[in-house]
């Protein structure tokens, strides 16, 4: 059960940053160049890759097993709370969508204004992916290495990262500049409710908690969680619409 | 030195960020579990009512917070 959830939750974790990385290489692709925005991205991937491959098996080899549940425990907590936190405000429409196809036109805006200079490989499309493709992977990275090493699943949580790359690499190939229409908002609740079950899980293992069900607690957690966030945006957005009604007709 | 700020910057915008209240808060639950709760069937329930908390407590924050800019119109 709890692999099962820890695939969803490295997957869903990896596409939402895909898509955020994959925006941008579009823009350096369309705007200045694909084969150079291509490279950019392949050698991001292959420092991230260098990454789990050299930090994941020296920590599990050298950081005590409860230590490393509690401390990876404790950075999912602050990791997902920041996310789940992110996405509440947006459902209580408080903070505006993420819009994929606006910060596609204001990159692609803000490329095409930088001068080209003429040699075989365009060094600003290069930069401007690897650097969106590393720094929203980094984020992948630290997922993939707290949520494998502490469920002792580092190769499973790493290929499901991988078929989230590719997945999401393939549909944003297909379709493009449709990247808006990723119902975004829903998957970032989804990875913040896991991150913090996930987290709340292995911090309290780490501090000695013998979980009821073993590892089911994960999806009591999660459902525990989850109808706890819902109750939180639905009162206040009932609350916020009932004081806009009276406040209405207080004045009219 | 460069890489040395960065790698720092790094985490510090990573743990701390925007939210500084978010991980204070998760470093006390985590020291109030582990202080208090230790070898208790209370442990489990503080920690999970600490994150509903937690979460409820960062949502409400960024609410109040975004009223004050709205009163003063910034």
């Amino acid at each position: 059960m709890s692999t099962t959830v820890l695939i969803i939750a490295v997957f869903l974790a990896s596409a939402v940053e895909m898509v955020e990385a994959l925006t941008i290489v579009l823009a350096a692709g369309s705007s200045r160049s694909w084969r150079s925005a291509f490279e950019g991205t392949a050698v991001a991937v292959l420092a991230l890759a260098a990454l789990i491959l050299g930090i994941g098996p020296s920590l599990v080899k050298y950081v005590p097993i409860s230590s490393l549940r509690f401390i990876i425990g404790a950075l999912l907590l602050i990791f997902g709370l920041q996310w789940l936190r992110k996405a509440m405000l947006r459902y209580a429409g408080l903070k505006a969508l993420h819009n994929e196809d606006e910060i596609f036109e204001k990159e692609v805006a803000r490329l095409k204004a930088i001068p080209t200079v003429n040699d075989s490989r365009d060094s600003t499309a290069f930069v401007v992916a690897f650097k969106g493709v590393f720094l929203e992977g980094l984020e992948v990275v630290i997922v993939v290495l707290t949520l494998g090493l502490s469920a002792h699943k580092l190769l499973i949580a790493s290929v499901s990262a991988l078929a989230a790359v590719v997945i999401v690499g393939i549909i944003g190939a297909i379709v493009a500049k449709q990247l808006s229409k990723v119902p975004e908002n829903l998957m970032k609740t989804t990875v913040g409710i896991m991150l913090i079950s996930f987290g709340t899980f292995w911090a309290g293992e780490g501090l000695g908690i013998k979980w009821p069900g073993s590892d089911g607690a994960i999806v009591f957690l999660i459902l525990v969680y989850a109808m706890f966030m819902m109750l939180i945006v639905k009162g206040f957005t009932s609350v916020q619409a009932n004081y806009a009604k009276t406040h209405r007709g207080a004045i009219g | 030195m460069k890489y040395v700020v960065g790698f720092f910057r790094f985490w510090y915008d990573f743990l701390i960020g925007d939210t500084p209240e978010i991980t204070a808060a998760i470093v006390v639950i985590l020291g109030v579990v582990a202080i208090l709760g230790k070898g208790t069937r209370y442990q489990a329930p503080i920690l999970v009512v600490g994150v509903i908390a937690t979460f409820t407590m960062a949502f409400f924050v960024e609410v109040v917070k975004k009223s004050r800019r709205a009163k003063s119109g910034k």
